[in-house]
C-alpha cells in the first residue's frame, strides 16, 4: 500500500528535466521533495497527478495506475476562482463529481482548516495564508487518498509560513492522507516530512532519501533538526 | 465634489465670456436653461412633442436594437473565445466589418429595408444594431479568450470536463467583458441613433428634434437643449451600468 514512482524521465524540447526518478511514498506518510528552483519538482508532481505525461517510467498507487479521484492538488498560487465565495471554491471538486451534498461537505472541511465563519468571503477579501487554506480545503473536500502540494507556502511571509506548516500538520493529523509536498525550503522540509527526497540540479535525479524520525511538533533549533538541515544543504550544494 | 462644482461653474463662466465676445453665434446659458426646462415637459409647437417624449422615442429604439445586438454578440463572443478555429474563421469577417462606422451604413440600410412596411424605423434599428454589436462582441471575445490558463489547469486537476470549465470558469470570467461590452455598446448605439434620426423623418426622437429645430431657422436654444438631454442620458446610461457592474460582480 504505497505510491510508487518508478524510473520517471521527462524532457522538454530535448532538454532533460527528470532523469530516472525512483522513490516510494508510504501510505499516509508525509514526504517532501526538495530541490533547487527550476529543477523539475513541479513537473514531477504534475506527472504523479496525471496532468503531464512522462516520457518513460510509471507511477503506481497500490499497484494500479493513479486515478484522478485519488488525487487532491494544492497549487503554489492558490488558484481560487475569484468569483466564487470560500464555500463555493471548496465545493468545486465536489461539484465536478456531481456530489449532491457538495456544500454540506465543503462546510465541514472549512471547519477542519479553521475557516469557519468565512464561508461567504471572496478570495480577494482573504489574506494569503487564508487563501492557501481554502486551496487545501478544496483538495481535501474530494476526500483524496493522495494530497499533492506544490510549494503551497512559497508565496507567504516567513511567519505566516511557519504557522501554516504547523496548521498543515494538525490538519494532516485529523485527515490522514498520503502527502507529497514539493518545496525548495530546507527548513520547511525538515519540519514537515517523514521522508525527504533530495533532488539534484537539472536534470533532476534522486540524490538521497532522508528519513526524519524526530518527534512532532519539531523544534527548529534542536541539534538534530539543524543537523539534518546541514546535511541537505551539503547535498544541494554539491 | 467641490472640484466638480467648480468645473461646472468654470464651464458656464466660459460660456458667458464666449457669448459676450460676440465671436460666435450663441445664446446665453440662462436663456438655454429656461428653454430647456420649459421644453422638458411642454410641447414644442413645430413637432408637437416635449423633449421627454423625444428622448423616450430615441431610448426605446436604442434599447430594442441593442438588446438584439447583445443577444447575438454575447453567445457568439463566448463561442469565438472558446473555439480558436471558429474565432479565426469569424474574426476574419468581423475585423473587416468592424471599422465601418455605423453612420456609413445609413444609405445602404435605407435601401436594404425599403421593401418593408416601416423601412425608416427598421433602418434606424439596424444602424443602432451595427453600432452596439461590434464593441460588445470584441469585449466578450477578449475576456472569454483570456480565461487564465492556471485556473483551467486547476479545473482539469479536479477532473472538470469542458462543459464544467465553460460554465464555471469561462462564463463567469467573461462577465466583465459582457458588462463592459453592454456599456460601450449602448454608448455607441446612443450616438448612432441620434445620427440616424437626423437623416430621415421618423416623427420623434432627439436627433430628429435637433435637425428640425435647425431647419426651421436655427433655433439655437432648442438645439442646445436637445444636445444637453442627449448628453445627460448618455451619462446616465453609463453611470447606471457601472452601478450594475458592482452589483453583479461583488467579488471585484
Amino acid at each position: 500500500m504505497a505510491l510508487e514512482i518508478t524510473n520517471i524521465s521527462k524532457s522538454f524540447d530535448g532538454l532533460r528535466v527528470l532523469d530516472n526518478i525512483t522513490f516510494k511514498v508510504e501510505k499516509n506518510s508525509f514526504t517532501c521533495i526538495i530541490g533547487e528552483s527550476g529543477c523539475g519538482k513541479t513537473t514531477l508532481l504534475r506527472i504523479v497527478s496525471g496532468l503531464e505525461r512522462a516520457d518513460a517510467g510509471k507511477v503506481l498507487f497500490n499497484g494500479r495506475k493513479v486515478e484522478v479521484n485519488d488525487v487532491g492538488f494544492v497549487f503554489q498560487d492558490d488558484r481560487l476562482l475569484p468569483w466564487r465565495t470560500t464555500l463555493k471554491n471548496v465545493a468545486f471538486g465536489l461539484e465536478v463529481r456531481n456530489d449532491k451534498k457538495a456544500l454540506e461537505k465543503a462546510r465541514e472541511v472549512l471547519k477542519i482548516v479553521g475557516l469557519e465563519g468565512f464561508e461567504n468571503y471572496y478570495p480577494k477579501q482573504l489574506s494569503g495564508g487564508m487563501r492557501q487554506r481554502v486551496g487545501i480545503a478544496r483538495a481535501l473536500a474530494i476526500n483524496p487518498k493522495i494530497l499533492l502540494m506544490d510549494e503551497p507556502f512559497a508565496a507567504l511571509d516567513a511567519q505566516t509560513r511557519n504557522r501554516m506548516q504547523a496548521e498543515l500538520l494538525e490538519i494532516w493529523n485529523k485527515e490522514r492522507k498520503t502527502v507529497l509536498f514539493v518545496t525548495h525550503n530546507i527548513d520547511e522540509a525538515v519540519y514537515l516530512a517523514d521522508k525527504i527526497i533530495v533532488l539534484s540540479k537539472r536534470p533532476a535525479r534522486v540524490v538521497e532519501e532522508i528519513e526524519v524520525e524526530l518527534e512532532r511538533p519539531r523544534d527548529r533549533t534542536s541539534l538534530e533538526f539543524v543537523g539534518i538541515r546541514k546535511r541537505i544543504l551539503e547535498l544541494l550544494s554539491d | 465634489m467641490k472640484l466638480r462644482i467648480f468645473a461646472i461653474f468654470a464651464f458656464v463662466l466660459f460660456w458667458y465670456c464666449l457669448v459676450s465676445s460676440n465671436f460666435v453665434e450663441l445664446p446665453y446659458p440662462h436663456k438655454v436653461f429656461f428653454v430647456f426646462l420649459h421644453l422638458l415637459f411642454n410641447s414644442e409647437p413645430v413637432l408637437g412633442r416635449t423633449l421627454i417624449e423625444h428622448a423616450i422615442a430615441s431610448i426605446f429604439r436604442v434599447l430594442i436594437a441593442s438588446f438584439v445586438a447583445f443577444t447575438i454578440a454575447i453567445p457568439l463572443g463566448i463561442a469565438m473565445g472558446w473555439f480558436e478555429r471558429f474565432n479565426v474563421f469569424t474574426s476574419t469577417i468581423v475585423e473587416i466589418l468592424r471599422p465601418i462606422p455605423p453612420l456609413a451604413w445609413i444609405p445602404l440600410a435605407y435601401i436594404l429595408f425599403s421593401k418593408l412596411t416601416s423601412p425608416v424605423q427598421t433602418a434606424q434599428l439596424f444602424i443602432v444594431f451595427v453600432g452596439s454589436f461590434f464593441p460588445c462582441l470584441i469585449s466578450v471575445v477578449d475576456t472569454a479568450r483570456n480565461t487564465p490558463l492556471e485556473l483551467i489547469e486547476m479545473a482539469k486537476a479536479f477532473n472538470a470536463d469542458n462543459r464544467k470549465i465553460l460554465s464555471s470558469l469561462v462564463l463567469p470570467h467573461s462577465l466583465q467583458g459582457i458588462i463592459t461590452g453592454v456599456r460601450i455598446g449602448l454608448g455607441v448605439g446612443w450616438m448612432s441613433i441620434i445620427a440616424a434620426e437626423m437623416l430621415a423623418t421618423s416623427g420623434a426622437g432627439l436627433g430628429y428634434f435637433i435637425i428640425v429645430m435647425y431647419e426651421v431657422g436655427g433655433r439655437t436654444a432648442e438645439i442646445i437643449s436637445g444636445m444637453t438631454l442627449i448628453g445627460i442620458i448618455g451619462y446616465a446610461m453609463n453611470w447606471l451600468l457601472l452601478k450594475v457592474e458592482k452589483l453583479v460582480m461583488p467579488w471585484r
